[in-house]
């Protein structure tokens, strides 16, 4: 066979040329119509990579959750692989708002900003939502299994996938072919992410060119200050977590962050930490995470671990404090990063919620909530920054408590692992591994 | 003694419980007649709904050949009153009533319409007498120049001649800009916006600063479109909403619920392309595309959790 670029490889190509292709159209095109009609078509492309991978999600989560839970054996380690899971979420959450606070505070990204301010008086009236625990409930806990599964609803798949897990469990010897059904399902449904992410460098390219063809890339130098900020804060954060990784993985941490290159890429080209999910997990497998770990943990972090976009909920609403020239002392700030804390919690992955949330957060602190008309213009390009970091989170999250509870596979044990599920991949009608 | 069977003490607590959660998910259906309140509980004995509409605020709220008020925020409304009468169990009949800038919101307070569809945009000053649906449109001051100029935004208009149509928002924004960023230029005032536009034309100033939306509609109406260029950011922000009144929590909930389904189901969007991209009645195409505002805000009403 010839030499074969990586997929990794490919996807950076795609992403580069997207780029390309999109500020021609930018620039080819002074009329804005005819940009945007172009970039429409183009994002079919990236529309039916993510309507795919869409597709996939529940019948992944629940395969592997059901057939991991179902393997855990008792609910005592579902709970405490539970609690270990949600320590960690809640620390990195923390971190992140502490990060996104202190970085503005210090680099004052809004300060003396040279650009036409939203008059203090407007309102965005954004639809803000005030978490609450009723709403939250009903994320939670579904009233239909198909219900959950047509919305997506990533946390009621959860649990239902819990509850089927462990009762399956229960029936042990009972329910053996049931188990090895769903555990096929899921193998499956592996495979057709398989065949979808051979779409990805194309999704990439047309995701990244109808970005730019759209927006160009003049606003990326007007907004230069707050983005600059911004990805500093991000690249600060990637560097907190991969510590945290290290102190846990040791020098491992380095490998996994090499098998998640592509999901990385992926989500931060099409703005969707979603779109990495199967990626993710299929990286996971190979860094030697049980599958019983990640199947879990993995749904779970995607509504309570999205470090960047927590981040990003201090950092926004500083930057348009700073922007009014309206000072918050230090306590009012703290208040603030607490307040986030929970209602943060009700984002759950849905794409731009994180807005809906500094909204909120807005309102309650008598900030002007005009601001939001500043950054509404760039928030794309921030999305990108936000959910390449929630994958990021994701799985150095899962690795770790994976790590905890004595679940990791020791290195040789994976990599012969992965060499079994390469060899798996290419060909058709494969023995699953 | 004890004829109860074991088991049977938490049944009583569970049943308390299973209530309790079903409890506020009825609350959540209003549909109820006699629970209705307000506006709602209005139309619903009236049968009618009263529509405040602009005679000429093009595309959003005006006046066909035939007389009967069209646009954008018009169609919303439409959308809006069919999600009315369907939850208070009746068809309604809308009644037109044409409303002008000074007379709208005291057409709304007093009650003389229930809704106003036009092109209001929605500030704190306004909410502390009428409530706002969420935003369905953002406009905001632009300049305008020939295409070729090296004016790309407002800073390079040091030392050039902008043009302002007296009396607009945007003679105050660009003055406001002029003092805040130094930046040094002649505003020069137009009796209204044809006059402006012909001051452009003839070279007499560089740019011409007012809302992109009519700056477009200027375009399109002199059919000008590839001679000029309408710069990209905007210079201040005015977000639209649809008014209706204050102090109405089950009108305010149905209001926010529709546009997030309308939202959801793309439907803002299509309306959008429909007097924003593809031609008017009248011939013209404004070829205005979505603002990135609008289309991220249009994004947070379908992600509102609930």
């Amino acid at each position: 066979m010839k030499k074969r670029l990586p997929p990794a490889a490919w996807i950076l190509i795609a992403m580069v040329l997207g780029i390309i292709i999109g500020y021609m159209i930018f620039t080819n095109y002074p009329d804005k119509k005819a940009a945007s009609q172009i970039a429409g078509y183009i994002s079919i492309m990236s529309d039916v990579f993510l309507r795919l991978i869409k597709m996939i999600i529940a019948p992944l989560v629940f395969s592997t959750l059901v057939v991991g839970i179902a393997h855990m054996g008792d609910a005592k380690s579902v709970g405490r692989v539970f609690f270990k899971a949600l320590g960690w979420f809640v620390t990195a959450s923390l971190v992140s708002l502490v990060l996104g606070l202190i970085l503005a505070n210090i680099l004052e990204p809004g300060k003396n900003l040279g650009l036409p301010l939203p008059d203090i008086g407007a309102s965005a009236n954004l639809a803000t939502s005030k978490f609450t625990l009723k709403d939250f409930v009903s994320h939670l806990v579904p009233k239909s299994v198909a219900e959950a599964m047509a919305t997506n609803e990533i946390l009621q798949i959860v649990v239902f996938s819990m509850f089927f897990g462990v009762a399956l469990a229960s029936l042990g010897e009972r329910a053996k072919t049931l188990v090895a059904m769903i555990d096929e399902l899921s193998h499956a449904m592996l495979k057709i992410t398989g065949y979808v992410m051979k779409l990805a460098p194309l999704a990439v390219m047309a995701a990244m060119a109808a970005t730019v063809a759209v927006n160009g890339l003049e606003i990326l130098a007007k907004f230069a200050i707050f983005m600059g900020d911004f990805y500093l804060g991000l690249f600060v954060l990637w560097a907190c977590l991969i510590g945290a990784g290290f102190l846990f993985l040791g020098p491992r941490v380095m490998k996994l962050l090499v098998l998640i290159k592509e999901a990385f890429l992926l989500s931060f080209a099409t703005a969707s930490s979603e779109a990495a999910y199967p990626k993710i997990l299929d990286a996971l497998d190979r860094f030697g995470v049980k599958r019983k770990i990640s199947s879990f943990v993995m749904p779970m972090g995607y509504s309570f671990n999205l470090d960047g976009s927590m981040m990003y909920c201090t950092f926004a609403t500083l930057f348009i404090a700073q922007a009014y020239g309206i000072h918050l002392p230090m306590g009012t700030q703290i208040t603030m990063l607490l307040i986030l804390m929970l209602t943060s919690k009700g984002m759950a992955g849905v794409p731009r919620a994180s807005l809906v949330v500094i909204a909120a957060t807005l309102n309650q602190f008598n900030i002007p909530e005009a601001g939001l008309l500043l950054i509404l213009g760039v928030d794309t390009f921030l999305d990108m920054g936000r959910s390449a970091t929630n994958a990021v989170g994701n799985s150095i999250a899962t690795a770790v408590v994976a790590k905890w509870e004595g679940e990791l596979m020791p290195e040789a044990e994976a990599d012969a692992n992965a060499k079994l599920l390469d060899a798996a991949l290419p060909v058709p009608q494969g023995a699953h591994a | 003694m004890n004829t109860r069977r074991p088991g049977a003490w938490w049944r009583r607590p569970l049943a308390a419980l299973a209530l309790l959660a079903v409890a506020p998910w009825a609350a959540a259906q209003a549909t109820d007649p006699a629970q209705l309140s307000g506006t709602l509980k209005k139309v619903r004995e009236t049968g009618t709904i009263t529509i405040g509409h602009r005679e000429s605020s093009i595309p959003f709220s005006y006046l066909s050949a035939r007389g009967e008020p069209i646009g954008y925020s018009i169609d919303l409304c439409k959308l809006l009153v069919e999600a009315i009468g369907d939850e208070v169990g009746r068809t309604l009949a809308i009644k037109w009533v044409p409303v002008t800038s000074e007379s709208r919101i005291p057409a709304v307070v007093s009650g003389q319409v229930d809704l106003e569809c036009g092109s209001t945009t929605n500030n704190l000053e306004r909410q502390k007498q009428v409530a706002f649906s969420p935003t369905m449109f953002v406009s905001g001051t632009k300049l305008m120049v020939k295409k070729g100029s090296p004016v790309k935004s407002f800073r390079d208009l040091a030392g050039k001649k902008v043009v302002v149509t007296a009396g607009t928002t945007n003679e105050k924004t660009m003055r406001e800009l002029a003092v805040k960023f130094k930046v040094d230029m002649a505003i020069s005032v137009a009796a209204d916006h044809a006059a402006s536009f012909a001051q452009l034309q003839s070279g007499q100033v560089d740019a011409f600063a007012t809302d992109d939306v009519l700056l477009y509609g200027l375009l399109a109406q002199n059919k000008a479109l590839s001679d000029y260029v309408v710069t990209g950011d905007f210079l201040s922000y005015d977000p639209y909403g649809v008014m209706y009144r204050k102090g109405e929590p089950q009108l305010a909930r149905l209001v926010n619920d529709t546009f997030h389904n309308l939202a959801e189901d793309r439907e803002i969007e299509r309306r959008y392309t429909r007097w924003f991209l593809r031609k008017l009645p009248s011939g013209v195409s404004l070829d205005l595309p979505m603002s990135a505002q609008l289309e991220t805000i249009i994004q947070t009403m379908v992600a509102r959790t609930e």
